[in-house]
């Protein structure tokens, strides 16, 4: 912004600069200072100095986390308070240092840290107006504060919008980086009621790739987080409730309409309702909605059941059940692609040898006729004899001490957290143990390299 | 998801899938535990006979944080036994 300089009455002593070092205006006259008047400023500018300086300095380490704050990609929940708080320091600060400037206005301004940014003055001034509706009455008080909140939660889901397109916008990556906006986006995807999210899923689904094994995978964990997500934020979420059930109800239908073996819309929507319950949200009318769409009888009759425990714990036990399931979910933000790759090889499989076997166990779900295949070779001599070694070598058991058959238990609890936390060691495990079995029974040894540390096809000479 | 899947095998399939992991997860544990201290053994104990699953999860994550890497190592040892 331009200002426009405009020269004083040349009658009149010039009020933007004393005639003689030191000088002062009073009452539109400059004058000398008096001894006393100099000795108090010395005084004065000393104790101003050290004010100002530990100010300044206040104010340089709040810009520099403000900063910092601002140059990540993308911002939680968390770092939204953190800088409502910091950009609310900051303007305290910098109205405390402005408040002397103001009352002497004939004083020259000295540049201090105070010059800070544009990004950041702009963001100190937003709050600033909050600040000062401090001293304004309880309304203007909360009027400004619900504005502050507004501006920001616009400027955050505007971000968000931004990254989308860039992404829309390039020309390799698209789908992982699709996938981790999604995870940054979603614990603040109710200020867009989800809408920017569901962009990203469509998109995605435009995107699928031919081997869809660990597409697939990754897609129904990001769908199962963003139904949870939901749940989770139902409070904070600003819309009716049969707007927010109908837009749950509606991602989760939507997305068990793409053929995925590993999506269950049941067991999410049974998820949910759970989540909801422990949040006191009422069942008639409310939750009810959610339970209507679980179609397997079983799961919908065990949900029924555990909306009704859940009725029955303390407030406590609801919270915990909840801030437990947040940790979880967190922990669980390692892709599946890296875990399973991991895992994979430390079952002594190499990359060639999993892109084999992963594409096998899908083919052989896919294939309708494997059922029926693996139904008839159940009865066979050789199964049967393979089942036995199962169990001979699974009833081997030593001495258990308590304490681990309790662990156990506690690990295979789902509750537990842990029982999610290594939910996909044990989907690795348990799905590579099934191929095992079915490849023994289906005559195709692929494991040969699993078991003896080499792929068959190297054994050959 | 992991219910799911194993869902879609046969009965038969699946209760042996159940068993093994089972048996993975049981061994892994006492390995896992094997390895603690008697002051460790005489805490996971008593953490595991109550009733509080933060303790429980912490004592998990604190002591045996590397659970998922000898289940894989018990998994590939389990397919081993049966192939002989």
């Amino acid at each position: 912004m331009r200002f426009e300089q405009i020269p004083n009455n040349p009658t009149e002593p010039s009020k933007e600069q004393p005639p003689y070092p030191g000088w002062v205006l009073e009452n539109g006259i400059w004058r000398k200072r008096t001894e006393e008047e100099d000795a108090e400023s010395t005084e004065d500018k000393e104790d101003k100095n050290i004010e100002e300086e530990e100010t300044d300095k206040k104010l340089r380490s709040l810009e520099e986390e403000l900063k910092e704050l601002d140059s990540k990609e993308y911002i939680n929940s968390d770092d939204i308070k953190r800088k409502e708080k910091l950009e609310m320091e900051y303007a305290e600060l910098g109205r405390q240092a402005k408040e002397p400037e103001e009352k002497k206005p004939e004083e020259n301004k000295k540049p201090s840290a105070a010059a800070y940014s544009a990004e950041a003055a702009a963001s100190a001034a937003k709050a600033g107006k909050a600040m000062e509706g401090k001293e304004e009455g309880p309304k203007e008080k909360k009027g400004e504060k619900e504005k502050e909140k507004e501006n920001l939660e616009k400027e955050i889901t505007a971000n968000f919008y931004d990254e989308l397109k860039k992404i829309q916008s390039m020309s390799k990556g698209k789908t992982k980086r699709y996938f981790q906006l999604i995870e940054s986006w979603q614990d603040l995807a109710y200020l867009d009621d989800y809408k920017g999210i569901q962009n990203i899923f469509s998109e995605l689904d435009r995107l699928k790739p031919k081997k869809v094994f660990f597409y697939n995978l990754k897609k129904t964990q990001t769908v199962d987080k963003v139904g949870l997500t939901m749940a989770l934020n139902y409070k904070e979420w600003e819309l009716e409730d049969k707007e927010k059930l109908k837009i749950i109800k509606n991602f989760v239908n939507k997305q068990s309409k793409e053929k995925n073996i590993f999506y269950s819309k049941d067991e999410i929507l049974k998820e949910i309702a759970q989540i909801l319950a422990s949040e006191n949200i009422p069942y008639k009318n409310n939750i009810d909605v959610i339970v209507k769409e679980i179609k397997n009888p079983n799961i919908k009759s065990e949900t029924i059941a555990r909306m009704a425990d859940i009725e029955k714990e303390s407030i406590e036990k609801k919270k915990q059940s909840l801030q437990n399931l947040k940790e979880d979910m967190k922990r669980d933000k390692l892709p599946p692609d890296k875990i399973t790759t991991e895992l994979l090889e430390k079952f002594g499989l190499d990359k060639e040898a999993v892109s084999k076997v992963l594409p096998e166990l899908v083919k052989l779900f896919e294939d309708p006729k494997t059922k029926e295949k693996v139904q008839k070779l159940i009865n066979t001599k050789e199964f049967q004899a393979f089942r036995k070694t199962i169990e001979k070598v699974t009833k081997e058991k030593g001495e258990i001490p308590e304490a681990v058959a309790k662990a156990k238990e506690h690990i295979k609890k789902k509750e537990s957290g842990w029982g999610t936390a290594l939910g996909i060691t044990g989907w690795i495990i348990s799905s590579l143990l099934s191929l095992a079995l079915l490849v023994v029974v289906l005559g195709v040894d692929y494991f040969t390299g699993l078991a003896g540390g080499k792929k068959k096809k190297l054994d050959k000479k | 998801m992991q219910q799911n899947f194993l869902n879609s095998f046969p009965p038969e399939i699946r209760d042996t899938v159940s068993e093994l992991y089972d048996t993975i997860l049981e061994r892994s544990l006492m390995r896992a535990y094997k390895n603690l201290g008697d002051e460790k053994k005489a805490m996971m104990a008593k953490i595991f006979n109550s009733d509080n699953d933060e303790e429980k999860n912490n004592f998990l994550q604190d002591y045996i944080g590397n659970l998922q890497d000898i289940m894989a190592e018990e998994a590939k040892k389990i397919v081993e036994e049966i192939k002989k």
